[in-house]
């Protein structure tokens, strides 16, 4: 293969004197390199020897007719400007669509970019890890979490491991206890991107600092490492190493700063962190350091460089043996064997990480999927720019006839002809792309706030521009191929007879190329339309609890007793309806945790659940229904003992008559009083888990409801409480039914990008219809000014011109709907909970393109019906 | 303008070609001045060369006998001119006079 090339390499520019014999030469030694070396060798050999042959004194002679070309590429370019000059209106339908093409496809490819360079920048991107463990138990789930220990043995029983070092975040709302202030002030103000990080993290992940140095930032206990942001806002304009802060409000335990690193790049996973706490000498609870129990830690590593990642993927199985097995023994878990034979622990490369939005890690993450549906977006709106393209110069082929016919006479030759119009789309083509470029410039803020994402045009990029350059000369002989071998095929003979002159002649390519245009739109239109109808079916859809008017005032933990005083004070506000503090909340990002259920005497059906913590009014302010028996009472004291279950844990534990029931969990056994209707508290991508409901204190988060019509009102109430409450911490509050939608922004986001893509395709799909019926309009002129004096009606004109055209949009619309049921069908799979697919979704779509479709005709169509008959018909020829 | 301009080079593949007399063609020259050299030789380099020296006349050519192993190409085999004879000689003759006029003190290292 390679070596086939480089013949034919050789064979182009070798000179044809010499080209047999030395080719003899080559395969004399070619051959006699395959006796002693393998083919790869000898074919690598060969080709290395044919680019030494690139020399001066041995290159095909320059013919004078490659010569002359060169000359013409300045007419050729002078007759294209004055064209486009000249036909002011398809220039700038060409030229615009075209424009708008290569805009839409850069701000994707500056999208996909983006997304694809994530972790990217260490200067040993390769050997960096996360470790994850994988259940294949449960779905091949996939978590991230370890115990504390797992670190101490990375480092001492695995040789290959440079260096290996622990993270653990707060999860709930990205972390709620973090109040933070210097040590000076007295303001709290409430942080995110608040980890514990260990010291040898700073060297995995190579943080590069501004003040401190990474060696040891991080070595005393209860240090910090603040990012530059952080370090601007508390500490603008001095080196604040050394200095302290206080986390929430913890005066004797204060933080010294042990460095200012540079924030981490926005592609980054960890991209939100910005402070870092020391892990030295740090336990969450006494013993956790050897405790195996507890899954708190991620891990990083970095291993020696060129280290194959499968040799330690092989031997991580043995911590699952050796520490993970005895424990369960330990926990009396039935058949530990098995369990540990159904975990996997291995190394994700930390370049994967931000794609791989199916492990569990609470972090944002891109989707694949969707990477793949905007590549190809891109490609097919360039495509549909360029479809344009080609039909409109095709479509006019009948004014360039003749200029062809004249040119083929006086000499030109047919490679001539073609070298003429391929000139011609390429500058069409440049200046396409000039203005896209400057198109793509202006809308990327608003396409990065869709998107989500701070994007850039990566001008600074060396190769940025060149591949830009490329591209679009790519584009414009590509899609002036067509066009000019087309053109420049006629008989000069007929061409000057004028017996080639009817524009409706060969229409089959064209009415192909329109059909084409307008499927891509309708299958958009639906896509979008469809996104947007499983937005709304999920906002709206029943999902067991109240919402709407729902108030989470976060941070209420720092009040410790107090908190029911708070409640008492809130409740007295007006519009407050119901109070209730747990940080259990059935939203995404909440706090969670779990364990496993059964039932005395039925121990090997085992139901893994979560069970949450919840006040006396938690059912009643977030409105959750009990199907049967009762919530947890004041009254009756020995309802520390009770729970109350959802309808799943009852399904699953095979609990026909669940009131009553003991069920063993958290080392105790707990008495049903109550089941709740099934309720969505995850994403509704998944099914409704096993849950339980016990009485306790957990109170970082106290949820409002509100019944009012003035919301801003109760808002100040509330705050006011608060700060009688909370002089100087920040009132955090948010509403539930905003906090639910954000977890379903990333369908929104691709609802949104899609729609703009849709109404793009349909844009510039109309461009090129709206171009062709001007020109079918203008060749008919005659014909309608003689049907007009014998007395045809406006109606029947508009309908002559533009029949064939509403024709092919109907075409279009019947080869969208499999098309469009195909891929949206596919996409909606992924939801347990989907809407069904609506017959109107289509029937909008399709009419809708139709209408869009009709009144760009109109204009053209209608102008030439109404044209005074006399005016076309008068005119000879 | 030089009499009989010979590059160094060309002129190590003008003497192998007289060293190979009748069989002097791509391949065999190559092979020829590898041994003799002692280094690689690129098809390339020498293939330049030849096509130099025959223009300015150095050399003249034949097409010989095509082989299988040749993928059915001729070989072309090159024969010294009586005109590259002379810018043979030119050169040797240069080269003893210089070394002829180096003082015997100066080469006692």
């Amino acid at each position: 293969m390679i070596k086939k090339i480089a013949d034919r390499f050789f064979r182009w520019f070798c000179h044809p004197d010499y080209y047999p014999d030395i080719r003899g030469d080559l395969e004399e030694i070619y051959q006699h390199q395959l006796l002693q070396h393998a083919r790869w060798k000898a074919d690598l050999q060969y080709t290395l020897e044919i680019a030494l042959l690139l020399r001066i004194s041995l290159l095909r002679p320059i013919k004078v007719f490659t010569l002359m070309q060169g000359f013409m590429i300045r007419n050729h370019t002078k007759m294209t400007l004055r064209k486009i000059w000249k036909e002011k209106f398809y220039s700038s339908i060409k030229i615009g669509g075209f424009a708008l093409g290569v805009a839409a496809c850069l701000l994707l490819i500056v999208f996909l970019r983006h997304e694809l360079s994530y972790d990217r920048h260490y200067q040993q991107t390769d050997d960096i890890y996360r470790l994850q463990m994988t259940w294949l138990n449960y779905d091949n789930a996939r978590g991230v979490e370890f115990p504390a220990p797992v670190v101490d043995v990375l480092r001492s029983e695995f040789p290959e491991i440079e260096t290996a070092g622990r993270i653990s975040m707060p999860v709930f709302l990205r972390g709620t206890r973090n109040l933070i202030r210097p040590a000076n002030q007295q303001q709290n103000y409430y942080e995110e991107g608040v980890y514990f990080v260990e010291q040898e993290v700073l060297d995995i992940l190579e943080i590069p600092m501004i003040y401190g140095s990474r060696e040891h930032a991080l070595n005393e206990p209860n240090s910090i490492v603040i990012s530059k942001t952080a370090a601007d806002k508390y500490f603008p304009g001095i080196d604040p190493v050394g200095e302290q802060m206080i986390l929430n409000d913890r005066d004797t335990s204060a933080l010294t700063i042990g460095g200012v690193m540079e924030d981490f790049p926005p592609t980054s996973h960890l991209s939100h962190l910005h402070f870092l706490f020391s892990f030295t000498d740090l336990e969450f609870w006494p013993g956790e350091r050897t405790n195996w129990c507890c899954n708190n830690h991620r891990l990083y590593v970095r291993l020696k460089e060129g280290t194959d990642p499968e040799i330690v993927n092989t031997k991580l199985q043995s911590i699952l043996t050796k520490y993970y097995l005895p424990r369960m023994q330990e926990e009396g878990i039935t058949n530990p064997e098995e369990e540990i034979a159904a975990m996997v622990m291995g190394l994700q490369p930390v370049r994967d990480i931000h794609l791989d939005a199916e492990v569990f890690d609470n972090l944002p993450h891109g989707d694949r999927r969707l990477l793949w549906i905007f590549a190809s977006a891109a490609f097919l709106i360039l495509l549909l720019a360029s479809v344009n393209f080609i039909n409109l110069s095709t479509a006019r082929f009948s004014n360039r006839a003749r200029e062809v016919g004249v040119r083929r006479t006086v000499g030109a030759f047919k490679n001539q002809l073609i070298g003429q119009f391929l000139t011609e789309s390429v500058i069409y083509s440049l200046i396409s792309f000039v203005l896209g470029l400057l198109i793509a410039a202006i809308l990327i803020p608003f396409f990065g706030q869709i998107a989500g994402k701070s994007l850039s045009i990566p001008w600074q990029e060396p190769i940025f521009l060149p591949t830009v350059l490329v591209a679009s000369l790519a584009t414009g002989i590509l899609s002036g191929l067509y066009p000019a071998f087309f053109l420049s095929s006629f008989k000069p003979a007929a061409v000057m007879k004028g017996k080639i002159s009817d524009g409706s002649r060969n229409p089959r390519l064209r009415n192909a190329l329109v059909i084409f245009q307008f499927t891509t739109s309708i299958v958009l239109l639906i896509g979008t339309g469809i996104v947007f109808r499983q937005m709304q079916f999920i906002l709206n859809k029943q999902i067991g609890f109240e919402k709407d008017q729902v108030m989470m005032l976060q941070g209420t933990n720092i009040l410790g007793e107090k908190v029911n005083s708070l409640k008492e004070e809130l409740l007295k506000v007006p519009g407050v309806e119901n109070v209730s503090a747990s940080d259990f909340l059935p939203i995404e990002g909440a706090k969670r945790n779990g364990t496993t259920f059964y039932i005395d005497g039925k121990e090997d059906n085992r139901v893994s659940g979560q069970w949450w913590i919840i006040d006396y009014d938690y059912l009643n302010t977030l409105g959750m229904q009990l199907e049967q028996g009762r919530d947890f009472s004041r009254d009756l004291a020995s309802d520390s003992q009770t729970v109350i279950i959802n309808r799943e844990m009852a399904q699953q534990l095979a609990l026909d008559q669940p009131l009553n029931q003991n069920i063993e969990f958290i080392g105790g056994s707990w008495r049903v009083i109550g089941v709740v209707e099934d309720f969505h508290f995850e994403s509704i991508r998944e099914e409704v888990r096993p849950l339980a409901f016990v009485l306790g204190n957990s109170t970082s988060v106290v949820s409002i409801k509100a019944n009012a019509q003035d919301m801003p009102k109760v808002l100040s109430g509330v705050k006011g409480v608060w700060q009688t409450f909370a002089p100087h911490q920040p009132f955090r509050y948010q509403y539930m039914d905003e906090r639910y939608a954000l977890m379903y922004q990333d369908i929104l986001r691709s609802g949104r990008i899609f729609s703009c893509f849709a109404v793009l395709a349909i844009i510039i799909a109309c461009l090129g219809l709206f171009g062709l019926t001007a020109y079918i309009a203008e060749q008919r002129s005659k014909e309608i000014g003689i049907r007009k004096v014998l007395g045809a009606s406006v109606g029947s004109i508009i309908r002559l011109v533009s029949t064939g055209f509403v024709k092919l949009v109907l075409i279009s619309f019947l080869l969208a709907i499999p098309i469009g049921w195909y891929i949206m069908d596919d996409w909606l799979a992924d939801f347990v909970y989907g809407t069904s697919i609506n017959v109107w979704v289509f029937v909008i779509s399709g009419v809708l393109a139709l209408l869009i479709a009709v009144v760009t005709m109109s204009y053209h169509s209608l102008q030439s019906a109404r044209a005074n008959p006399v005016e076309s018909i008068r005119r000879d020829n | 303008m030089k009499k009989y301009p010979l590059g160094e080079f060309e002129e190590i593949v003008l003497l192998t070609v007289g060293i190979l007399y009748d069989e002097a063609y791509g391949v065999a020259i190559k092979q020829e001045m590898e041994v003799q050299l002692e280094r690689k030789i690129s098809v390339g380099a020498l293939q330049s060369a030849l096509r130099r020296m025959e223009k300015k006349g150095y050399l003249s050519s034949r097409e010989g006998e095509s082989t299988s192993l040749r993928g059915g190409r001729p070989k072309r085999f090159f024969t010294i001119t009586a005109h590259g004879k002379k810018a043979l000689v030119h050169a040797k003759d240069i080269r003893t006079k210089l070394w002829s006029q180096i003082p015997k003190i100066a080469l006692d290292l």
